[in-house]
């Protein structure tokens, strides 16, 4: 796992693709690419030249690599006392991903407060992320809805990856961070890196930082949050109870469980789920605790801030600003923490 | 000086003042200049949070059907916000009793994405100028820019940029905007496509959805307090984000907004996978004129043309298609 | 043996460990390399009129292609949209929904309805990529049981020419290897404790 920052090399960007083609000799290679006009998406990657390492971070946190949006969970054939089950596999073919943000390989760590700290592991989860590395790109732009600094993260921050690279113009530089970091880079041809290397991705990394405000105490912020608080419904009001923000977090991992069946088999898969949805909470009988976005705002709100401190020490949000830029009525966290924390809306 | 934005606030006030209305349906800022967020006004004195411009971009008669029987609403609408007023008094989702319009000339919505494409718009600053233009001073220095250059593609091609129902009309009437005449031609663009190929095209954009709703429940058409997606008897489809499934849940989407739809694009713009949603919609408002001669949102007496028919209707002639 | 060795196909875009596999049309070449496929097609026939045709086509043993799975509704009216749009979801080759004549409905003005609707899906989903061809409305009443064996015909033979429509039907748990014995208990999933 992680060790003390073994050093760093330069990877020349004309280097890059040879370096992935490398990588994709022996690994699933996932990486952002832009498929049409659609949004910077993290796909398995068919060639090199598909991945996209520039502009903002992805939309679509990877995440999904880990718990995907449906995931087979057993299979099941025949009836009654003639019915054979099949569980889903649990290994998983080694997988490196590239150019993740360095939120989103912290909110990975949150993930694992809740598959991997338990009493009872997901062993699926635990077979994906053992045998994913990864590789972060440090954030030269802040997206807009960006706000990690505040929540103790940074957008050259070093947890929970493998690599670091850094963008100086014509070339990466590399921090190695863990054992299998350096194994990644071991059969590429990449010089030392050197002090004005080091140096250049010191600047950038402080220009990138200088770019966000520190909007709140984000680690105090659980003890204010109030259950009768009039921010609630100041914000939930126009909320439309849609999945966007949650299905974007990079650390939101609710799910539902259904079974699809037919006449002599089916199958049980999980899929994503969302206290947004009016239906989270309704009970068989009807009633539902959650009733209006009032409650369903203040859920989320507490949980990531309060409830997940609470129970594993650690924020449910690593301030990527996806929620942010998602919500159809500009919902800000951001917003909703200054006014809990009692600063200036 | 924003006439508008402050005969909106003058409005509001008064209607507030006189005991008209309990609640103004309005916009006001949002968490970035570039962003305005559905305001909730209930006092003459918080009328001051209103604003206008081209960032008001919400559907704000989503909240309607929720407003029901809470005592007489004014909302601030625009062309398409007032047909989609109309669509819910035609369909009883709110008595038109309980409903002011407040209209307002529209000129477009700016696309945000365009605004800065390659930039992150973060400590953008925005200023709008007397004639009409904005000028954007972001990290990489300051421009001057063009709102008709940024507009939204469902505004380029808006028909009814002036409000066709409203009790109340504010702002000086504003010309047609220039590509009203090119309604339907994204549709013409993919019906030229081969069968086939127009499978592939619609089988790549819902591949992504991730079934979020984001879609559903920006549009003031989709009011049901169950949707189909979430019966489980009958079970219509799956939870799971399968490209089959998601075919189906726009492609029911659609068909349960046909002859209901005004085009607002909220749809398209709140989807955080830009799938081009109003493509659908607007294909089947195309089929609905053609067929009924009928335009969603005109008439708060019409009887929506699926609801009713004519026994001159045509026949289906034999053979599909 | 492994959850892949299934053809299941509820998760085109996944594999069984969650990596996302690209799926075009997998049962489509296997389908139109055998020779043997046959179009399946869907009839809504309404009670009083279509499926009353269907009954005398029998009974005259008339010769229709078997092709048709019917489903037989009280009224063309009552056929919802959705059943349509699902049928090529779950991956049918066809669909025919037929009524009674306008003017004959039992119900007085279902098929009205189903009149405006009806073409309304079929341009829908014509414009997402499913043939015309594969849709066919009509009208047929309960004494003319030549014309439902024409119609029949008719989108059958359509529908061929077309081919398979082919989507794999999402809850599709294919044939298991016959040489697995069934168990009798079920097995934990996970380890108890």
């Amino acid at each position: 796992m992680r060790q003390d920052d073994l050093g760093a090399v330069i990877l020349k960007k004309t280097d890059l693709a040879s370096w992935v083609r490398g990588l994709l000799g022996s690994y699933r290679v996932v990486a952002p690419v832009r498929e049409g006009d659609a949004p910077l998406r993290y796909r398995p990657l068919a060639v090199a030249e598909a991945m996209v390492l520039d502009g903002r971070r992805p939309l679509r946190a990877p995440k999904e690599h880990f718990i995907p949006q449906v995931e087979p969970l057993l299979a099941f054939r025949g009836s009654g006392k003639a019915l054979t089950v099949q569980p889903a596999a649990t290994g998983e073919s080694g997988t490196v991903i590239l150019g993740v943000r360095p939120c989103d390989a912290r909110a990975l760590g949150r993930l694992d407060d809740v598959f991997l700290g338990r009493k009872d592991t997901d062993t699926l989860y635990e077979g994906r992320r053992k045998a994913t590395r990864l590789v972060g790109l440090a954030c030269a732009t802040p997206s807009w809805g960006c706000f990690c600094t505040s929540v103790g993260g940074s957008p050259a921050g070093t947890e929970g990856l493998d690599l670091l690279l850094t963008d100086l113009g014509d070339r990466y530089h590399v921090s190695l961070l863990s054992d299998a970091g350096r194994a990644l880079m071991a059969d590429t041809a990449c010089e030392p890196s050197t002090e004005s290397d080091a140096a250049a991705a010191q600047a950038q990394h402080a220009a990138a930082i200088d770019r966000m405000r520190v909007l709140f105490e984000a680690e105090a912020i659980g003890e204010k949050v109030e259950w009768d608080a009039p921010v609630w419904m100041r914000h939930a009001r126009r909320c439309l109870a849609c999945g966007a923000c949650s299905f974007l977090c990079p650390t939101c991992h609710c799910f539902d469980i259904q079974d699809e069946v037919t006449a002599d088999g089916g199958l049980r898969f999980r899929c994503w789920d969302t206290c947004q949805f009016g239906e989270f909470t309704r009970m068989a009988a009807g009633h539902n605790p959650r009733p209006s976005q009032v409650e369903r705002l203040r859920q989320r709100v507490s949980h990531k801030f309060k409830y997940l401190v609470e129970e594993f020490g650690r924020m449910g949000c690593t301030g990527c600003g996806r929620c942010v830029e998602a919500c159809p009525v500009n919902i800000d966290i951001r917003s909703v923490l200054t006014e809990i924390e009692g600063g200036e809306r | 000086m924003n006439k508008v934005e402050t005969a909106i606030r003058e409005t509001a006030a008064r209607l507030l003042g006189e005991g008209r209305v309990a609640l103004v349906l309005g916009y006001e800022a949002g968490s970035v200049p570039f962003r305005t967020v559905p305001a909730f006004v209930e006092r003459a004195a918080d009328a001051e949070r209103l604003v206008w411009g081209p960032f008001c971009t919400n559907n704000l008669a989503v909240y309607l059907p929720k407003l029901r029987g809470a005592g007489r609403v004014a909302i601030v609408a625009k062309g398409c916000d007032a047909r989609s007023t109309v669509g819910l008094i035609q369909e009883h989702q709110i008595p038109r009793e309980q409903v002011v319009i407040v209209g307002v000339h529209c000129s477009g919505m700016v696309d945000v994405d365009r605004l800065l494409p390659d930039g992150s718009l973060a400590g953008v600053a925005i200023a709008a100028e007397a004639d009409g233009r904005l000028t954007v001073e972001s990290g990489d220095g300051r421009r001057t820019v063009a709102v008709g250059d940024l507009l939204q593609a469902r505004c380029r091609v808006c028909e009814y940029n002036t409000p066709p129902v409203a009790d109340e009309i504010v702002g000086d009437a504003v010309p047609p905007m220039p590509e009203a005449a090119g309604a339907f031609a994204v549709v013409a663009d993919l019906a030229r496509l081969s069968a086939a190929e127009r499978q592939a095209f619609w089988r790549a954009q819902v591949e992504r959805c991730l079934r979020c709703y984001a879609c559903r429940e920006a549009c003031p058409a989709c009011y049901c307090r169950t949707c189909f997606v979430d019966k489980a008897a009958p079970r219509w489809l799956s939870k799971a984000s399968t490209t089959d499934d998601n075919w189906m849940f726009h492609a029911v989407r659609a068909f349960h907004l046909a002859g209901r739809c005004v085009e607002c694009g909220e749809c398209e713009r709140v989807c955080p996978m830009d799938i081009p949603v109003s493509k659908l919609n607007r294909m089947l408002d195309r089929e609905i004129r053609e067929r009924f001669g009928y335009v969603a949102g005109l008439d708060p007496e019409a009887v929506p043309p699926l609801g009713t028919f004519r026994p001159e209707d045509q026949d289906p002639g034999g053979h599909g298609g | 043996m492994d959850i892949g060795d299934w053809d299941l196909v509820i998760c085109p875009e996944f594999g069984p460990t969650g990596e996302a596999v690209s799926q075009t049309h997998p049962t489509i070449s296997a389908k139109v390399a055998q020779t043997t496929w046959e179009p399946v097609i869907v009839a809504f026939l309404c009670n009083w009129c279509s499926y009353a045709g269907a009954d005398l086509a029998g009974s005259s043993r008339l010769s229709y292609p078997a092709n048709v799975r019917v489903v037989r509704v009280p009224c063309s009216g009552r056929v919802n949209p959705m059943f349509v749009i699902q049928c090529f979801k779950r991956g049918f080759d066809g669909v025919l929904i037929a009524g009674c004549h306008p003017g004959d409905c039992h119900y007085a003005k279902g098929n009205y309805y189903a009149r405006r609707r009806m073409p309304l899906v079929q341009e829908l989903l014509g414009y997402l990529g499913v043939e015309p061809g594969r849709i066919r409305f009509d009208w047929v009443s309960a004494s003319e049981s030549g014309r439902f064996a024409e119609v029949v015909s008719e989108v059958t033979e359509a529908v061929r020419k077309l081919g398979p429509y082919g989507r794999p039907s999402p809850i599709a748990v294919a044939m298991l290897p016959t040489d697995i014995a069934p168990v009798t208990e079920i097995e934990p999933v996970h380890e108890q404790g």
